[in-house]
């Protein structure tokens, strides 16, 4: 052993816990320009793409805009994912919702969302570490479902 | 001793990396290099035995070494 490093995914905020609690009923612009009471919930979530994927996951229609927002309903309650300066997206939904529920949703599609997040890590892994001079030696899959890749790296640069 | 990584992708999405049989300063080399192959950033990084085994024996033989010259 020499040095163990914890890394998070671009994918991901690393500032933000695993999703804000409680929702806050605050003012927000809508795409019609015009301001409106808002649920708004934070996530650490930053790719639109995995974010639908993540959401057909859980059940949720959604679909992406080219603005970058992604709209969308699931089991009645309808919901808009906007990103913040910070590269994040934020879930809004009407001032009246459920925020239990509207929680629910957040927890379900951050879940779903990691997940494909570790496939993509892990399938990256296989497929570019030659390319830096590594090979992959073994890979595992724990009883906590975290997937460990050893990596031999006598041939690499360093 | 061969060198290895291990890298641990956890069901959250975070990352553990710890390097194996790598010693001294030469680990670190591999920080940016895995931050390029896992397309993530560095939060956090701790170094182990062997960082501090190789470095205490760098001290150790300095100091032996300075022990050694003469006194001006």
């Amino acid at each position: 052993m020499s040095v163990e490093i914890l890394l998070v995914p671009l994918a991901l905020a690393a500032a933000h816990a695993v999703v804000a609690v409680g929702g806050a009923i605050t003012a927000a612009v809508g795409s019609d320009g015009t301001e409106h009471k808002a649920c708004v919930v934070q996530t650490r979530l930053k790719d639109p793409r995995l974010l639908v994927e993540a959401l057909h996951t859980v059940g949720a229609r959604a679909e992406a805009h080219d603005d970058g927002s992604i709209s969308g309903t699931w089991e009645g309650i309808g919901f808009r994912f906007v990103h913040h300066e910070d590269g994040t997206l934020s879930a809004h939904f009407d001032a009246d919702v459920d925020v239990t529920r509207a929680q629910e949703l957040i927890l379900a599609t951050d879940a779903a969302y990691a997940r494909a997040v570790q496939e993509a890590v892990a399938q990256r892994v296989r497929e570019r570490a030659g390319q830096l001079g590594l090979t992959v030696e073994s890979e595992t899959v724990g009883q906590d479902e975290s997937v460990t890749l050893v990596l031999n790296v006598d041939q690499a640069g360093s | 001793m061969s060198r290895r990584i291990a890298v641990t992708i956890n069901r959250d999405g975070s990352i553990k990396a710890e390097t194996l049989g790598i010693k001294g300063k030469t680990c670190l080399d591999y920080v940016p290099l895995l931050e390029e192959l896992l397309e993530a950033e560095t939060v956090q990084s701790e170094f182990t035995a062997d960082y501090r085994a190789v470095d205490e024996h760098v001290t150790q033989a300095a100091t032996e070494s300075v022990r050694e010259q003469p006194s001006s």
